[in-house]
This record gives C-alpha cells, structure tokens and sequence, in this order.
C-alpha cells in the first residue's frame, strides 16, 4: 500500500479507535445527503411508475382519432380488431356539454360508449364497482338513452342524488340557434356513479350510450374515434407508430394514433421534471457535507502542520504530503456513499412502516393516502439514479479533498517544523 | 570506528541563509558557514540562542534553501537533484530528531517506527523485525502497541530516536533533543542517541545548550555570528 493511503486510513482510523470524531462527523454527512438524495429519487420514481400505472389502467393502450367526424368506422373497426396485437377495441365520441341540477351548472367532459365493447378497453365496471354508495351504485345494464352516470365528485358537486333529473346543453344548439330553430334541453336521469379513484377523472366526467352521444353532438352515425386495449406483450408506442404507417398508406381512413403516452406526454413531463428539480435541490445537501469535509481536513492540515513538516524531513514529496489528505476526503466519500446507500436501502425497505407510524403519531393516516390515491409509499429502484448518486458524491468529495490538499503542498517544511 | 572514517557524509561550504524582517529588513543568520561531518563521527554545535543552528540543520537537510552556499550529501550536490530525487536521497541519507517529537497521534509506537521505512519505500519484512529490535535497544520492549499520548517525554524521544535510525542513515541531525527533558532522563536520552548511532555507525551531529553532552561528541563547533568559528 502506497503510505499516503496508509496514513490517509489512518487519520480515518487511528490505531486502538474505531474511528476519528471529526473524520466521523464528515462521512455522516455524506451518509446523510447520499440517503436523502436516493430515498427522494426512488420514491419520487416510484410515485411516476404508480402514476403511469395509473394512466395504463384508466386510459386505453391506443385512440384512434378521426381527424374530423368519423363516419365508416363500422369497417375501421372489424379492421382493428382483425389485428394480431390489438385485444379489444371500442367505438367513442366525446366532448364538453353544459350540465344543470336545478340551478347548479357545470361543463363536464361527457363520454358516449358502445355498452358491449366499452368494458373490453376500459376497466369501467371497476370503476362502477368502486362505488360504495348502495343506491348510487349501477352496473352497464343500467345505463339507456334515457340515463347518465357520473363521476362520483360531479355528482357531489352537482348536489345530485338517487332520482335526480339533469338538463344537458350542447353546442349543438347554438348551432341550432343560428338558424333560429329551438333545441330543447335533454333530460337524463341518474343512473348512478363511478370512482376511478382520480380526482381530476372522477370530478369532471360523465358517461352516456354512444347513440345519446351521437345525438348531443349532432354526429348522425359518426363517432370521434377508436379506443384500442392491446396484448399484454405489446408496446403501444411502437404498435401506435406502426398503425400511424398503416393507416397513412393505405389513405382508407384519415385517422391520428396516439399511444396512452403521447396522450399523456406534458403531464409525465411534468413528473420528469419535478424529479430533477428535487434532485437539483437535494445536491445542495452533498454539497455543503463536501464543504464540511473541506473544512474539516483543512483544520486537520493546520493542527498536523508540524507532523506534515517531519514528513517532508524523513524523505516525503509534497506531493504525497498532499494526496495524503485527497485520499482521506475521497476515503470519505467513499465510505459515506457506500453507507448512505445502505442507509437508502434500509430506510427504503422499511418506508411504510416509519411514515405509518409518523402519521399515526400526526394522526393523519386517511388524509395522506386519500390524497395520493393509493396504498403505502411507492418506490422504484433506479440502477442508473444510484450509480448517477455516487459517481456525483464522489467528484464532489474528491474536490472537496483538493482544498485542504493544496494547502498542505503549500507548506514549506521549515517553517512547518518551526510553528507552534 | 569504521574504515571509511575519512569519508565526508555532510558538507555545507559557504552557506548563508538570510531572512526577510518583518519591517522589510534582512536577517543575516548564517554568513557563509562551512561545516563537514565525518562518517561515523559525532559533532556538537553550541551558540546562543537565535545564534541559527536550526536554520543552519534546516539549510544542510535542504529543508529551508540556502541564500548561497553549497552543501553535499555523500558527495552530491544538493542543489542539483531533482525535487524527487531530494526526497529519496533525503530519506537515505538523513535521519532527524527534534526538540518536539513529531510523532503522529494516530499511529501506535511501532507504526511511527515503520512510517520512516514506508516513506522511504523500503518496507519489507525484516522492516518490521528491525524496528522492534530498535525499540528494544531504546528500552520500549513492552510499548508497541501504545500510542504516543499515552508516553512520556522521554520515551516519546526515545521512539522518534529509533524512527531516526530505521533507515540506517549516514548522518542524525538532532536539534535540541533533550531541549524537553528533565535532566536524569536527559541523561539517558542522550547515552541512547550516542550509543546507537556509533553502533550503527551512522554520524551524528547534536544541537546542544548542555557543555557536558558536547564533551561527549567526537568533535564541538561554536556557532556565532552566523560561522563556526571554533571546530575542535
Ligand atoms: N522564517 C524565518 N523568518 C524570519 N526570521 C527567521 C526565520 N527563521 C529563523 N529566523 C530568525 O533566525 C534566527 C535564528 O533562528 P534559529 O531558530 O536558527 O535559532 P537557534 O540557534 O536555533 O535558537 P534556539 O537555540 O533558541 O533554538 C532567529 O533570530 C530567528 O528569529
Ligand atoms: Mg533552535
């Protein structure tokens, strides 16, 4: 072993103790910032995948959209459904109408759906089944032409309940109105609630017969597009890129495809993001723990200044003297990261356990997962953050080592040897 | 004595050495000091205090630069070695002990022992061997494990006696060793330095302020005015 190491292990672990205080204080610190930087990436990945898990089961795989009104989509559809990689399709037209309970207006999205193929794509009678108000909760067969479901915070804000009657407004009577013809209101009756368990679906969508659709929108036999649910084994980006080239060739029907993804795109963006923007903020952590060591050593320079001068006069380079004390903060870094994984792993094995018991401890168990719509803390084990995580520590506590390394190279040995 | 007892291991020819006041005025501390050490002889240097004998061991180990002067090793021009090859001819040339010890806190009594062989990259198995034989030469049988906090005075000039010694160095440079000591362990200090290093046939050269430990060294400089005025 080259004796700058030597002594660098040393300093770290002095002879007959199990370490040095201030040398333990600086690989806490790196401990610590590595284990809030890793336990922060991995569940803020594992909230994205919950996320996009989430997206998979209440989005379709695929949409096939018509640009314009979609009327020959009876053979577009046998088609589709023809394809190997395509498990189920189903016919949709959507669209925001205006929605009245007595004088309680809103402007939900509502969503006309075939009632044989829509439980093929859409996990729908989950969502139906997830009611738990008895009188409020339906199956398809109770959805006519004469019904609507909504969402279950709709409904709440709507303030309706078990019998109540809803007035819809169209756009298309404006156009009506245009032509001074008058289009009466449609009256729709509650046939009862879904919970998709997402607030932004569950608050702001309804779900009618497709003919009912049809009629809202003046689409005659036309719909907007086709969602598709694929085969378990199949991509849908890459499922979605190949339709795109069919379709495109073919020229049969002028159509978009869009993969659940691309659908979804600014919103995963938006998780992207706000997982580097964490990780932006938590390397200040690794930073100042590197700023500590840099402290730290350069004190350690400053109490060894006589010994580093004895080194020099028993035959050692200034060189040497200086790596000597690089090696100690990488020898830290090292060991701080290797630690601070462990901790990460350890704490992350172990999160439902600490926030349950937190939240115990506040009270608040209910609130927090209503919030976030689902069981425990997610986390997903990135490979790449880890290793992204340690490479960075490590640079920084190597130039953290740089500082206090340099003013050791500095000192001339007489005047080391002279100080007192 | 040795055969090659004409051998000069250390010489400094002219050395002078001046230092910058702190009002922008020059220190002159040495003024073309000559100086040769025999081998296998011993040299004390008396002055007074601030007279320069430690600028003058810093200047002959290269420590500190000289403002003129040459000063050789075993016939090597100093000033001529590269920075890596004045470290490695530092290493097996020189051995150093000083009024404070140097010993480094986090190493036990052997590891400080040790340390002189690994810096000089001569570390081997008889490494180890040899400095527990010299530690029990400077009566530290039972010590190795213990770190220097844990040693008085003396023995903690007794270890950096034998870390001097570890690498069979032609010349000892001690400056002031038992500056620290009372004067009964001062007296066994010193027998250990003189003994060891005529039995190592290393020459020695002691800073001393006591006349009685000079009358023990083979030849006495005087140290005034920045020149050795008197070498008997
Ligand atoms: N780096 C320096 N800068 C300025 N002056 C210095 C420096 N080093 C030494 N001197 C001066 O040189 C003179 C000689 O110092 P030195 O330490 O060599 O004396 P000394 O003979 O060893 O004294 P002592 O017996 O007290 O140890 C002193 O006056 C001191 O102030
Ligand atoms: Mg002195």
């Amino acid at each position: 072993m080259p004796w700058p190491l030597y002594l660098a292990l040393k300093q770290l672990f002095p002879t007959g103790r199990f370490f040095s205080f201030y040398s333990g204080l600086s690989i806490v610190g790196v401990t610590l910032g590595v284990m809030v930087l890793l336990i922060v990436q991995t569940v803020m990945n594992g909230f994205g995948d919950k996320i996009r898990e989430n997206i998979v089961a209440r989005d379709a795989d695929i949409r096939v959209i018509g640009n314009g009104i979609l009327y020959d989509w009876k053979p577009l559809l046998a088609e589709l459904e023809k394809r190997p990689e395509v498990l189920a399709a189903t016919p949709y037209a959507e669209g925001v109408v205006m929605m009245k309970n007595d004088n309680i207006p809103f402007m939900p999205f509502i969503r006309g759906i075939d009632l044989n193929r829509e439980s093929n794509v859409f996990p729908l009678d989950q969502f139906l089944d997830n009611v738990e108000i008895e009188e409020l909760s339906c199956t398809l067969d109770d959805l006519d032409d004469e019904t609507i479901i909504l969402g279950i915070d709709l409904a709440h804000s709507l303030q309706s309940g078990p019998g109540t009657t809803l007035e819809i407004f169209t756009p298309l009577m404006l156009e009506k109105a245009k032509r001074d013809e008058v289009l009466l209101p449609r009256e729709m009756e509650l046939a009862g609630l879904f919970q998709s368990g997402w607030y932004e679906v569950d608050s702001n969508s309804a779900i009618v017969t497709l003919r009912v659709m049809q009629e809202l929108y003046g689409l005659g036999s036309g719909v907007h597009g086709i969602a598709l649910k694929l085969n378990a084994d199949q991509n849908a980006e890459i499922v979605a890129r190949t339709l795109q080239r069919y379709f495109d060739k073919s020229g049969a029907h002028d159509v978009r495809v869009l993969s659940w993804l691309k659908k979804n795109e600014s919103f995963l963006f938006f998780l992207k993001m706000e997982k580097w923007v964490m990780f932006f903020i938590m390397i200040f952590i690794i930073l100042v723990a590197s700023f500590s060591i840099a402290v730290t050593l350069s004190v350690s320079v400053l109490r060894k200044t006589r010994e580093i001068g004895l080194l020099t006069a028993i035959g050692a380079r200034q060189s040497q003297v200086a790596s000597t004390f690089c090696l100690q903060s990488i020898a830290i870094g090292v060991m701080g990261v290797a630690l601070g994984i462990c901790g990460a792993l350890l704490a992350l094995h172990y999160r439902n356990i600490v926030v349950e018991s937190l939240l115990k401890l506040f009270n608040a168990q209910n609130s927090f997962y209503r919030l976030y719509g689902f069981e425990g803390i997610p986390a997903s084990y990135s490979v790449r953050d880890f290793v992204l995580v340690a490479i960075f520590t490590l640079i920084l506590t190597a130039v953290a080592g740089l500082l206090p390394a340099i003013r050791a190279a500095r000192l001339k040995p007489a005047e080391a040897l002279r100080s007192e | 004595m040795s055969e090659d007892q004409g051998r000069c291991v250390l010489e400094a020819c002219k050395v002078s050495k001046t230092f910058d006041g702190p009002d922008g005025s020059r220190i002159e501390v040495l003024r073309g000091a000559d100086l040769q050490v025999y081998s296998g002889t011993s040299l004390s240097i008396r002055g007074e205090s601030g007279s320069g004998k430690s600028t003058f061991l810093n200047v002959v180990s290269w420590l500190d630069t000289p403002s003129a002067g040459t000063v050789w090793w075993d016939g090597v021009d100093v000033s001529k070695l590269s920075a890596t090859e004045l470290s490695r001819r530092r290493a097996e040339v020189l051995g150093f002990v000083f009024q404070a010890y140097y010993l480094m806190p986090e190493l036990n009594v052997l590891e400080n022992v040790l340390m002189s062989a690994r810096i000089k990259g001569s570390l081997k198995r008889d490494s180890r061997s040899r400095a527990e034989g010299l530690l029990e030469k400077v009566g530290l049988k039972d010590r190795f494990n213990q770190l220097p906090g844990k040693l008085s005075g003396g023995e903690r000039q007794r270890v950096a006696i034998a870390r001097a010694l570890l690498n069979q160095p032609s010349v000892l440079l001690a400056d002031e060793p038992t500056g620290n000591l009372d004067e009964k362990t001062a007296d066994i200090v010193m027998e250990l330095l003189l003994g060891l290093c005529s039995d190592q046939g290393a020459s020695l050269v002691l800073v001393t302020h006591n006349p009685q430990y000079a009358s023990q060294t083979d030849h006495r400089a005087q140290l005034s005015g920045g020149l050795f005025n008197q070498i008997l």
